[in-house]
């Protein structure tokens, strides 16, 4: 169908000039926390949320959460290039399709993008990117008349869900052009590792609290699952878990992952020294009084084996 | 006056402070350790041109001259002063000699190998009875046909068990002695006669090798003179001069890492409630560590450029070692001492600074003769002329 | 075959202090290093043969960066040191760029790297994509060129998969992806030595207009996460929390 008959069957104009409407690439089923974010800017705009879904199942739950009308297509971000979205919303992981639809509509675009809103005179799109890691964001606003933003799914809250709420699913007659790019397949492939300690993002620390191997085995099941590395204080060492290379703390190794998870550090000036430049730190120790509880972003204080065993089971 | 390192300098000193943390900092406890030189890195330095650094690039050379070179003894000797030490004595006596006076022939024979660490240098002066006192010198060279015989010992010289090619103070004519009768050969350590003993158990510098030579008529051709015959003395004596340039700005490499660490561990380290950065104790130790670290940086980069600018720099060069040896030493011990029982770990890299630190004082030179070599300079600019 | 290499410098974060709880950043030391990523994404290109023409906005950071990436091996480095640029968003400078290659006469290979450290200007490589209607390959760690053909092994995921194209083509290169060499010491002498070691060109230069140059993104100031609290202790559904942490981190 092109685009002519697509606007009379719709009874709206999508002619180049008019930008018009929220929408949404929700591929996947955490995406649709974006169509709550649209439903939220959508209301003081008053405008329609469409919500591009790969999987015809999400449809009801995507009206549920705020979409007014949902289309289902093979390639959502390329449909998107076919569209006129005054703004658009698309998930990080998402972010070359985002970059690429931006780009063909002239449109700015916000990558990663946390409070966003809109100006309601100008109707620019208003929102914060992180930089240099998260350390801070810079504020920006778009201007075009098409405006574009990426955002984190995880860093959303959940959307409120109205079963009651109506929607359309639109029949759309959309094929992609053949990718110009081959997938091949999964590949197994093991990135060289020199110093993994200093270029990991995720960290699981490891120290004498875990009390036994078995436990040191739990906490190397997490890493394998949340693809971090292991480290471990000095006890750990000399318990014989980890060898030196594998040492957090000032003989040993500084690091600065995104993500720090100790299980049973007690944490000593020196192994809490190492770690100033981890963005966030978690630790477990049974002893409310250890001292890298008080340092922590976030502490418990329990079995740390146990918190291991329990988390494992949740994480699936 | 113009304070400013130049764009090129700055440039060196980034990528060596990058090579020294992700190359050398993981590897220099290991080295401490076992004494067993690391090859892929060595090798990886030679690629670089670490390995002739001041030296000009028609010989090989990464022709960045005497500032450049204390760029990279600065940047080495933060992280592992054992290898600014192979290094130090390879460009900075060893190969110095020859490219201070050798004759271009012979220039062109070495130094490209030797720039490029596929040949390392050693400096042979001292002998187990003339340490400061150089000039009493015993290892000889006798003429014969179109070589020389050098028989007789050198003594703690570095690099000795890994040297490709030693430049060696020989006494040509006993007559004369030492001022006017030595000459410098420069000996290849494959030819006969020529052996290295084993190395010798240090203090510090353990990844440092150093070693007595024995020359049992070793056969040297006479092309292999450098310099002139008779003026080895003077020579070698040049070569001292300029290398105490660089040795100070090694030392200044060993202060200034103490005294980052030191500020670290006053910040994170607390007792009775506080950290202990708040005890006007602490920031007395930290500030006078700061002033000497200022003073020697200031005056080392300056001694440099005088070297460089072709500038009269004998007495400036005394006062960087002499300086430089002593004001590595308090700080790298106040350091130390701030640290308390963590200084003394054998697993925190500062203990082994304090031991690697204590040659300065020693070598290239004790800080007595540079006291008197100073001395010497000022006296007689006021008309005293001091016997040495 | 002809790679082209976005860089850009970024302020050095060890110079940097970023006071929440006074809502500023404090400048220490300013000094500048390559954009993380884009330093691979030069490792990746001088690996591949051929030759490497780098390329860099700004003034004397990028001056510095581009000629750092002369004596890593690249062959020929441009600058544009338009103060006129300073603004350029992601799309104003899809158009620069665009425009150079065309000047240079194209490029088989345009690589730049994944992440940008300090703007969001990571948007810019599958923008330039778009724009010279070529394939885009992101988060790519492998490259390798057979005939015309480029095979890329990509993050995907928690995984790898290998995705291939023709080329001309645009990659990004994650960071991390390879060690960057050194610099020999030899070449930072020499190419900070030679005033003619980079090329500058002007957007005049580059017959922009107006409207290609007016960027749609402005930027309004800094925000700044919540001041740490350390010590926060978790209780009721901790193993709960602790997931949903994990998940958002």
């Amino acid at each position: 169908m092109d685009m002519d008959a697509l606007s009379h069957l719709m009874g709206e104009d999508l002619s180049a000039a008019s930008y018009a409407d929220i929408w949404v690439c929700a591929p996947d089923p955490a995406d649709l926390a974006l169509v709550g974010e649209a439903r939220r800017l959508a209301d003081s705009l008053g405008c329609y949320v469409h919500a591009v879904l790969a999987d015809g199942d999400l449809a009801e739950r995507a009206i549920a959460v705020g979409a007014d009308r949902v289309h289902v297509v093979s390639r959502p971000g390329e449909f998107l290039l076919a569209q006129h979205p005054e703004f658009a919303l698309f998930p990080v992981a998402k972010a070359h399709a985002a970059a690429r639809a931006a780009q063909h509509h002239r449109a700015g675009l916000i990558s990663d993008a946390r409070f966003l809103s809109v100006d309601d005179t100008t109707r620019a799109l208003l929102g914060a990117y992180p930089v240099y890691g998260g350390d801070y964001l810079v504020e920006a606003a778009i201007t075009s008349p098409a405006k574009f933003a990426t955002l984190d799914p995880r860093q959303l809250p959940e959307p409120y869900a109205d079963t009651g709420r109506s929607g359309e699913v639109v029949a759309d007659d959309f094929s992609a052009p053949e990718p110009l790019v081959r997938n091949a397949g999964p590949v197994d492939y093991t990135p060289a590792a020199w110093r993994p300690l200093q270029k990991a993002r995720r960290i699981v620390a490891v120290g004498r609290g875990l009390k036994d191997a078995a436990g040191f085995a739990l906490a190397q099941q997490l890493a394998e699952k949340l693809g971090a590395e292991i480290a471990g204080d000095r006890s750990a060492e000399d318990m014989g878990w980890i060898g030196e290379e594998r040492v957090v703390g000032l003989t040993g190794q500084e690091v600065g992952p995104d993500l720090y998870l100790a299980f049973g550090v007690r944490g000593d000036t020196l192994h809490n020294a190492a770690i100033v430049r981890a963005k966030h730190v978690v630790a477990v120790h049974a002893n409310p009084a250890a001292p890298l509880l008080a340092v922590a972003d976030e502490a418990v204080a329990g079995d740390p084996a146990a918190v291991l065993r329990q988390l494992l089971e949740r994480l699936g | 006056m113009e304070f400013t390192f130049t764009p090129q300098h700055l440039a060196l000193r980034r990528m060596l402070r990058e090579f020294c943390e992700e190359e050398l900092r993981p590897r220099a406890k290991q080295l401490d350790r076992t004494g067993q030189p690391d090859r892929e890195v060595l090798r990886l330095m030679g690629e670089l041109g670490l390995f002739g650094v001041p030296f000009s690039q028609k010989y090989g050379g990464m022709g960045a001259g005497e500032v450049g070179y204390c760029i990279l003894m600065e940047e080495l000797n933060r992280v592992c002063p054992s290898t600014a030490t192979i290094i130090g004595a390879h460009i900075g006596i060893g190969a110095m000699s020859l490219y201070l006076d050798g004759a271009e022939a012979l220039k062109q024979k070495y130094l490209p190998d030797i720039c490029a660490g596929r040949k390392i240098a050693a400096f042979g002066l001292t002998e187990p009875n003339a340490g400061s006192d150089a000039a009493g010198i015993q290892l000889r060279a006798t003429p014969e046909g179109d070589s020389y015989m050098l028989d007789g010992q050198k003594m703690w010289i570095t690099n000795g068990p890994i040297a490709d090619v030693v430049m060696t103070l020989a006494v040509t004519d006993p007559a004369l002695g030492a001022r006017g009768g030595a000459t410098v050969f420069a000996v290849e350590a494959q030819w006969d006669g020529f052996s290295a003993g084993k190395p010798e158990k240090k203090m510090g510098l353990h990844g440092s090798p150093t070693s007595l030579l024995n020359f049992d008529n070793v056969r040297v051709p006479k092309e292999n003179v450098v310099g002139k015959l008779g003026l080895g003395f003077v020579t070698f004596m040049k070569t001292l001069d300029i290398g105490r340039v660089s040795l100070g700005a090694a030392t200044l490499g060993g202060a200034q890492v103490a005294l980052e660490a030191a500020l670290r561990w006053a910040k994170v380290r607390s007792q009775f409630g506080r950290s202990i950065a708040h005890m006007q104790s602490i920031q007395f130790m930290l500030a006078d560590m700061a002033a000497d670290v200022e003073a020697l940086r200031s005056l080392v980069y300056r001694t440099a450029w005088l070297v460089d600018n072709g500038q009269p720099f004998i007495r400036e060069a005394g006062m960087c070692k002499l300086l430089g040896s002593e004001i590595a030493s308090r700080c790298i011990d106040r350091a130390l001492q701030i640290h308390g029982a963590l200084g003394l770990s054998r697993d925190f890299h500062l203990e082994r600074g304090w031991r690697d630190a204590r040659i300065a004082e020693i070598f290239e030179g004790t800080n007595e003769v540079q006291r008197i070599v100073i001395a010497s300079e000022l006296l007689q600019e006021v008309g005293v002329r001091i016997r040495p | 075959m002809n790679i082209v290499v976005i860089l850009r410098a970024v302020k050095d974060p060890a110079g940097l202090t970023v006071n929440r709880k006074a809502q500023k950043v404090f400048v220490n030391r300013e000094q500048y290093l390559f954009n993380p990523s884009d330093r691979n994404a030069l490792e990746a290109g001088l690996r591949l043969g051929g030759r490497v023409t780098v390329v860099a906005l700004g003034g004397a950071p990028a001056e510095q960066v581009l000629r750092d990436a002369r004596a890593m091996g690249a062959a020929q480095a441009i600058r544009l040191p338009d103060a006129a640029l300073q603004r350029a968003d992601a799309g104003v400078l899809t158009a620069v760029f665009s425009r150079l290659l065309d000047r240079l006469g194209g490029a088989d290979l345009v690589l730049a790297g994944a992440e940008c450290l300090d703007a969001d200007l990571a948007q810019v490589a599958p923008r330039l994509a778009q724009a010279l209607q070529r394939p885009f390959i992101g988060q790519a760690h492998q490259l390798s060129v057979t005939e015309g053909t480029l095979s890329v092994v990509a993050a995907h995921g928690r995984g790898f998969r290998r995705l291939e194209a023709d080329l001309p083509a645009v990659v990004a290169v994650a960071v991390d992806s390879n060690k960057p060499r050194y610099a020999p010491g030899q070449n930072l002498i020499n190419i900070f030595t030679d005033p003619a070691a980079v090329e500058t060109l002007t957007a005049a230069d580059l017959e922009l207009g107006e409207a290609e140059l007016t960027p749609v993104v402005e930027l309004r100031g800094e925000a700044f996460p919540p001041e740490r609290e350390p010590g926060k202790r978790l209780d009721g559904d901790v193993v709960g929390q602790l997931v949903d942490l994990i998940r958002r981190a």
